[in-house]
């Protein structure tokens, strides 16, 4: 079950919907603590999804577009961003 | 029963929805044709995609992104592997995928990183197939 801010839920209320509807189930938190539930309307009838390929090339072809364009990670190339990971990382572990 | 490994940066394509997507879609949907197949990454990808994304994108669609996909244990194998080749080959996380992919009989490698491919193609230790998508 994954946890999520109540900001977090306020700001992408109709994702997390979606995503309860299509099975995943979520704890809110308020000021860091859980207060909340948001679930599926009948957990028991939903099945996880199969990992397969052609589940994932279904999920490819029918999510919705976002645009993350004007993340900082977007535009960097595969070195740029194993290199950002790094000095992320280092910046972390010498604090 | 096709083995499909994504290095990371693929993930990251496919999450971030960058212009690589199309031909990543291109070659998966010429594996479902021929036979079933199913896509994973290494742990250390995992954690990996998580934390290089973690100021960008909403976590949500970290974890749809990664319904469908496997992810593959890290072994104190793989990394005996990792660290056994850092006198030829200094990049360790590197190291560890190719041992993920041996350990794990992938059959199928995709990544877009050119250096990984020029630098490891011989370290893997079976007929695999590498795709570089650009």
């Amino acid at each position: 079950m994954t946890t999520i801010t109540s900001l977090d839920l306020r700001n992408n209320l109709q994702q997390y919907l979606l995503a309860a509807n299509n099975g995943q189930e979520f704890v809110v938190t308020l000021r860091g603590k859980p207060v909340a539930n948001l679930s599926p309307k009948s957990v028991g009838d939903i099945k996880p999804k199969p990992k397969t390929g052609k589940a994932f090339l279904e999920y490819i072809k029918n999510r919705k577009a976002l645009d993350y364009s004007d993340s900082l990670v977007f535009n960097m190339s595969v070195e740029e961003t194993k290199e950002y990971a790094r000095s992320e990382r280092a910046k972390k572990y010498s604090l | 029963m096709i083995s499909v490994f994504f290095d990371t940066n693929i993930m990251i394509d496919l999450i971030l929805q960058r212009t690589r997507v199309s031909k990543i879609q291109h070659i998966l949907e010429q594996i479902d044709v021929l036979q079933k197949f199913q896509i994973s990454i290494s742990a250390k990808s995992f954690a990996d995609i998580y934390y290089i994304l973690r100021k960008d994108v909403l976590k949500l669609h970290i974890d749809n992104a990664l319904e469908s996909i496997i992810i593959l244990d890290s072994s104190s194998s793989s990394c005996k592997f990792a660290t056994q080749n850092t006198d030829k080959h200094d990049d360790v996380e590197d190291l560890m995928q190719v041992a993920c992919c041996n350990e794990n009989k992938i059959d199928i490698f995709i990544t877009a990183d050119i250096s990984f491919v020029k630098r490891y193609n011989r370290l893997f230790n079976r007929q695999i197939q590498i795709e570089l998508i650009q």
